[in-house]
């Protein structure tokens, strides 16, 4: 049996963020703590003086607590994955956070697990999952009382399986830990919409965007949304109506991909917090892929690189220009 | 809603609606000299001057599908032409994604277009304007994207 | 009056229902429970709960109300009245029809809302009683027994072999229509066929008496509101799955000469849903937590009597940051 990663010690986070308090460096620090249903992490948020006891690092820390930046402002402290950092390089380099009112404390990652990929893996609902843990590197679920192995490609979140920076690439310190991608890096499966004529994509996304019941959860954790009035909001004159209609649902979609152009790191959260799950994360990496190809751009990775609406080049791509 | 004539009728006279935003030195002066010019051009184009092909923001071309063009036509100076320096530099970036992002969701590339049209060309203007109607007319309507079709909700009911 | 009915009768009882009547059955729909028209299949397989609440069959999240075209300087106005014909809801859970009855004087005490209303009285709800609890639910302490039947015009308990059916209401009882599916059944049968679901979360229990004593005394305490809600996203989904909030925004859509007014969900944890021209007297996240929960849990109750919660554990599942309604209600009642 092959040996377990390096696990993150509690004693070492806590008492990080105990000498950060203590010291005067931080006024709020962002990580995790147990969800109170299973297979769920939370949010804490905490202020000096409260209970540090309460963090906890698990295999279901999914979230990305960057988009806490958004509304808590001044000196914070928070809890960086590889993939998360780049949202901080992101915001960085959009101008949005300042990189000295930020203590960066990096979280060696196993890979995130996702319950739902589980529970359809061994064809139940997740509801019927009792237990997920790893042994040694395998992921192990229990399911009606009996022991069954599923593979990390079966286990992880899709994003996890194609992890290129497991290593924060902005930090202050890093929590001791092993920073290599979950499995050696595999391409991220093709999406096998892109092919498709227009009419199949337009009949699939059109179901997508029919249930979208415009809750703006996807909106709201995206660091990359940091626009202080959505366009959504706008009602002189109202550009998207409220309506969960499907073409305004479309409309504001799209709109919001275009907003987040060159900010959006595929993070993956949109998609995970979507309670309709419609498969936003193909739009951001078909975004994403575009960016690249045609920009040999990519975000939150470089502070220094212009971001791609803000420059140009004589020669980009013109072909598509009568 | 659909703009219903009576039933039948409407598909004999359908002529698609082009939305044209054509920046004001170079292609509304183009589209200027095509009819002082007495060049004909189809008369499916309803044209909207902005200052600079650059102001053209992604959501005007969707909403104008939205509310029911059955295409658009974005049209500026040439690159190194525009009056704003680089105006058009920032467009052509903008409409490279927006347009890879139309064609992925479904909708016909040929019905959003984009063109370089000089003051002086008047004659290029009439050439796209009709290609461009010419191409949506083969489409069809834009039955997609437009307001919520108004007997389907009423149905659902 | 008791019946039984096996599991083969019960789709060949739906089946036949639906002839008369849209018969609405849980099914998976894209990967998420909903509640569609019955195609044949076999009703109730491996089910909890929807994920959206059935609520929405009466108060959806987009209802046309009324149309109008102009011409020739005149305006016509249409009403549009809900759609004709009986409907049969099935495999309603006792927690939804809950949160059902609750809804009922908001659309009918003041004005009557033909949508909901008439919908509502046109339809029949079947409901099936909960032999497992839904991941953070809490709708025992929210008083609502998870085989309870008081709300539906049939209920169901499901055995190996089938269903024992309790006729709640004489237009259920009618439903049934006399033994070609049904068989007579004895309450001996209904009460053995009850199941006991262990169902509480020690560590998250609270005293529903308490919370509603509690939470107007703590209405001036910002310190508390501001610590619960802190992690709060602002979005709307713990207000668009659960089965009783009734916010909703009216807007029109129109085109030259022709129109259609609307209604649709809004939510007040929305930073604007207070907005006005001069003032948001709800800005901060805090004070449209406080609203929410106070609304719920004290005001909805001194006018309609009923708490506006039935525990069916939506908010809880899908928050995206897990702000767990239960704590906030223990942190009220402590």
């Amino acid at each position: 049996m092959a040996e377990a990663r390096a696990e993150v010690r509690k004693e070492d986070l806590v008492n990080l963020v105990q000498d950060l308090f203590s010291e005067g460096r931080v006024d709020y620090f962002l990580g995790y703590q147990p969800g109170t249903v299973k297979f769920k992490t939370t949010p804490l948020i905490i202020k000096k003086g409260e209970d540090i006891q309460k963090l906890a690092v698990d295999d279901y820390g999914h979230y990305n607590l960057t988009f806490y930046l958004k509304e808590i402002k001044g000196r914070v402290g928070i809890l960086v994955k590889g993939c998360d950092s780049r949202s901080l390089l992101s915001l960085l380099r959009e101008g949005q956070i300042k990189r000295e009112d930020l203590y960066i404390v990096g979280l060696p990652c196993p890979g995130q697990i996702d319950p739902k990929k589980i529970a359809a893996a061994l064809s139940c609902e997740p509801e019927d999952l009792e237990q997920i843990f790893r042994r040694g590197r395998e992921m192990i679920a229990k399911v009606g009382g009996q022991e069954k192995t599923v593979s990390l490609t079966q286990a992880l979140l899709e994003k996890c399986l194609a992890c290129r920076y497991p290593k924060p690439l902005v930090f202050d310190t890093l929590l001791s830990g092993e920073y290599t991608a979950p499995i050696s890096p595999m391409k991220r499966p093709e999406d096998d919409l892109r092919p498709k004529p227009a009419a199949e994509k337009w009949a699939f996304w059109s179901a997508q965007f029919e249930r979208c019941i415009r809750c703006y959860a996807c909106r709201n954790i995206c660091p990359a949304c940091f626009c202080p009035r959505c366009l959504v909001e706008e009602n002189m004159p109202q550009w998207i109506s409220p309506l969960p209609s499907k073409g305004d649902n479309f409309l504001f979609h799209l709109m919001r991909l275009m907003h987040v152009t060159g900010t959006c790191v595929s993070c993956g959260e949109c998609e995970r917090v979507c309670p309709m799950e419609i498969p936003l994360m193909k739009l951001n990496e078909k975004m994403n892929d575009d960016l690249k190809e045609l920009f040999a751009f990519m975000a939150g990775v470089d502070l220094e690189k212009a971001l791609p609406f803000r420059t140009y080049h004589q020669e980009d791509p013109d072909d598509f220009i009568k | 809603m659909e703009i219903k004539t009576e039933p039948g009728k409407r598909e004999k006279e359908w002529e698609p609606r082009i939305m044209a935003f054509l920046c004001r030195w170079c292609s509304y002066a183009g589209a200027d000299l095509t009819g002082s010019s007495r060049t004909s051009y189809p008369p499916n184009v309803r044209i909207l001057r902005v200052p600079c092909s650059g102001r053209v923001n992604p959501l005007f071309i969707l909403k104008a599908l939205r509310s029911g063009a059955d295409g658009v036509l974005v049209s500026g100076c040439h690159p190194g032409d525009c009056h704003y320096t680089a105006g058009n530099y920032n467009a052509r970036r903008k409409f490279a994604v927006l347009a890879r992002l139309l064609e992925y969701v479904g909708i016909d590339p040929r019905r959003v277009q984009f063109s370089w049209v000089s003051a002086s060309e008047g004659e290029k203007f009439a050439k796209v304007v009709s290609g461009v109607v010419a191409e949506v007319k083969a489409l069809g309507p834009n039955e997609l994207f437009r307001l919520t079709n108004y007997e389907q909700t009423v149905k659902e009911q | 009056m008791y019946l039984k009915i096996s599991r083969e009768n019960l789709r060949k009882w739906l089946t036949e229902l639906k002839k008369g009547a849209e018969v609405l059955v849980p099914e998976k729909v894209n990967g998420l429970w909903t509640y569609t028209p019955f195609q044949g299949q076999d009703p109730l397989p491996n089910f909890l709960n929807s994920r959206i609440p059935p609520k929405s069959v009466f108060f959806p999240s987009m209802q046309a109300l009324v149309e109008w075209k102009s011409s020739g300087g005149s305006v016509q106005l249409r009403s549009l009245t809900p759609a004709a014909g009986p409907k049969v809801l099935f495999g309603l859970r006792p927690c939804d029809a809950r949160g059902l009855r609750i809804l009922e004087p908001v659309f009918s005490q003041d004005n009557q809302d033909i949508f909901y209303g008439q919908n509502l009285s046109r339809t029949l709800l079947l409901g099936v009683a909960c032999r497992r609890p839904c991941p953070g639910s809490f709708c025992e302490q929210m008083g609502i027994d998870p085989q309870a039947a008081k709300d539906f015009d049939l209920s169901f308990r499901e055995i190996t072999q089938g269903f024992i059916v309790k006729v709640i209401t004489e237009k259920g009882g009618k439903l049934t229509g006399g033994g070609v599916f049904f068989t007579e059944a004895a309450a001996k049968e209904w009460e053995e066929a009850r199941s006991e679901i262990k169902n509480k979360n020690e560590t998250l229990s609270f005293d529903l008496e308490k919370v509603k004593t509690r939470v107007g005394e703590r209405f001036t305490d910002e310190e508390f509101w501001m610590r619960v809600s802190l992690k709060c996203l602002n979005c709307g989904i713990c207000t668009y799955l659960c089965p009783t909030c009734h916010c909703f925004d009216i807007c029109d859509l129109q085109i030259p000469g022709q129109g259609i007014r609307f209604r649709c969900f809004d939510s007040c944890a929305f930073p604007g849903f207070t907005k006005m021209a001069v003032h948001n007297p709800r800005e901060e996240k805090w004070r449209r937590y406080r609203q929410r929960v106070s609304h719920k849990f004290n005001f909805f109750p001194q006018n309609f009597q009923n708490v506006a919660c039935v525990g069916c554990g939506r908010c809880v599942v899908h928050c995206p940051v897990n702000l767990d309604l239960r704590q906030v209600l223990l942190a009220i009642s402590g």
